[in-house]
């Protein structure tokens, strides 16, 4: 029988359980920064010199990256390469044959990556929470994934300006090499006072950058910076605006 | 002229694309009664994807104006007034990771008033592929799941463009009789195809698109007797084909080896005169136009 609810919750629907059966983005957003965190989160150097992170501990530190990583990872593959093989397939212009709207279809995918983001980002504090007993306060616990996973939201954005900018051949190549990049820069993989001053000054400019240190004042328990939420907030515009206006360049009929 | 007595379903006044300098679809009206079936023929670039995207509101049009049931495209198509299976290029036109029960069901979902999924399986064949993986699924299965999809919204009017190309023979014919089974319960067709067979097998009526026009418009008889020669044809061992032109009512000549074919306006003076000239010849045999001698006819350049 007919049930009511709106369309964007029967495609997210669809979408979740299709997003959850994917082994690489599985991989990608849950497998490699649990196992990269178990792997480095008791590195003895790392730990010794307690006071080069941010005013928490190395495996606090670490936990929010890998946060942040699996955020990132989750929210941008929601588009990326799934969108623009979608798109390759004919299933997109299929959609356009159903009640279903252009804009409800953007929105089901950003849903998906943000529900994906959440639960990679609560099984991630939950591991490390138990691998390294990081001894924080419920309401630091809350603001850090909460920041982790709102502060995803420029890299749902990025998700769907590659995979309607790059064909489906290249698009998954694109997707890993530009978050790969930004993760790196931002100081996510290896730790950004490892990095010489002018890196770190271009580091500061970047989502990743931002999202960590927004997740990272969560965790030492500082007020959260305004400047880390403008940038972020600033990324998501920007890379939408760049989204919208490669919807329209590639004319109406071949996208969606 | 189409009489208009039962009630349209799909009503196309003057239609029009133009791509740059080229006009690909040049003024097509077209009217579809009510559960009816009507085949669209063209070679390749007669405008039939064109027509059809534009018919759906994929694609605006320059000019002209598609009416379904009363509504604007993008009306019919949101009230699940019209199912369409259009051409996927390269692609198979289906998401990956899901099953083919749970994306029937999905997209039924979508719609205001869908067909029970059991129905829309059972219609597709696909009752006994429900739960399987749709990366996993043959070429002729996949296409019954994007039948299974034109078909749930429970449409009164069903797209199809090229349905069978990259098909197998026997892939086709049961894709066709599905096609045929769906029509018969009072749901209107119309297909684009370029298989003059599936054509006349499937459709009463035969709209021929050429150059972006209606070319004919008819039943496949009517259309068949748009042309009115037939074909004269014998085995005549070293006769210059030449000499043959000069025999009443003849207008073309063709040779294939000892094989010879006069197309006639007039069969019987033909014979009489090939008979009169004393060419030797054996295996005659004369035989009237075909769907696709018509189609020729109709969408050639020029006759030569």
């Amino acid at each position: 029988m007919k049930t009511c609810r709106p369309l964007v919750v029967s495609f997210l629907a669809f979408e979740l359980r299709r997003v959850l059966r994917s082994p690489g983005v599985l991989v990608w957003t849950l497998a490699f920064p649990v196992v990269f965190y178990l792997v480095n989160f008791a590195n003895k150097t790392n730990n010794a010199s307690a006071e080069r992170w941010a005013g928490t501990s190395w495996a606090v530190y670490f936990m929010v990256s890998m946060c942040a990583w699996a955020a990132i990872a989750a929210a941008s593959n929601a588009g990326g390469a799934r969108l623009a093989a979608e798109r390759a397939s004919g299933w997109t212009r299929h959609l356009r044959l159903t009640p279903l709207p252009s804009w409800a279809y953007a929105a089901g995918k950003v849903l998906t990556g943000a529900v994906l983001a959440l639960i990679a980002v609560l099984a991630l504090s939950l591991i490390a929470g138990a691998a390294a007993h990081p001894h924080l306060t419920a309401s630091a616990w809350a603001t850090m994934i909460l920041a982790c996973w709102l502060g995803s939201l420029p890299f749902a954005a990025l998700g769907i300006l590659v995979g309607l900018a790059a064909g489906a051949s290249v698009a998954q190549a694109a997707m890993v090499a530009v978050t790969l990049v930004l993760d790196v820069l931002g100081g996510l993989l290896v730790p950004l006072p490892v990095f010489p001053n002018w890196l770190q000054d271009i580091a500061k400019v970047l989502p990743t950058y931002r999202l960590a240190d927004l997740g990272r004042a969560a965790v030492a328990r500082h007020a959260l910076n305004p400047a880390d939420m403008a940038f972020l907030v600033a990324w998501t515009l920007l890379f939408a605006a760049a989204a919208a206006w490669r919807y329209r360049a590639s004319g109406v009929e071949q996208v969606w | 002229m189409r009489p208009m007595s039962a009630s349209a379903i799909l009503e196309v006044q003057g239609l029009r694309r133009r791509f740059g300098s080229t006009e690909a679809v040049a003024g097509v009206d077209l009217r579809v009664a009510a559960g009816e079936t009507v085949a669209l023929l063209g070679p390749n670039g007669a405008g039939k994807s064109t027509t059809l995207a534009m018919i759906l509101g994929l694609l605006p049009a320059t000019d002209g104006q598609v009416t379904i049931d009363g509504r604007t495209p993008r009306q019919a198509v949101a009230g699940g007034r019209v199912g369409a299976l259009l051409q996927s290029g390269a692609g198979s036109g289906l998401p990956s990771g899901t099953r083919v029960g749970e994306l029937v069901g999905f997209v039924a979902s979508l719609y205001p008033a869908p067909l029970a999924l059991p129905a829309v399986l059972r219609h597709a064949g696909l009752t006994s592929l429900a739960g399987h993986r749709l990366d996993r699924l043959s070429g002729g299965e996949r296409q019954r799941v994007r039948f299974a999809l034109a078909i749930c919204a429970d449409p009164r009017l069903l797209i199809l463009d090229e349905p069978t190309v990259g098909l197998d023979v026997p892939s086709r014919r049961a894709f066709w009789e599905t096609v045929r089974a769906f029509a018969a319960e009072g749901c209107a067709v119309l297909f684009a195809t370029h298989y003059l067979a599936e054509a006349a097998e499937t459709a009463r009526r035969v709209v021929v698109l050429h150059k972006g026009r209606v070319a004919a418009d008819g039943t496949v008889e009517e259309i068949r007797r748009t042309v009115a020669t037939r074909t004269v044809r014998f085995r005549a061992p070293g006769t210059r084909p030449g000499a043959l032109r000069a025999l009443p009512a003849v207008e073309q000549v063709r040779q294939d080896g000892d094989v010879i074919s006069l197309d006639s306006a007039d069969a019987d003076a033909t014979v009489r005169g090939l008979v009169g000239s004393g060419t030797a010849f054996t295996d005659l045999e004369v035989t009237s136009a075909g769907l696709e001698d018509a189609f020729l006819a109709l969408t050639c350049e020029e006759r030569a």
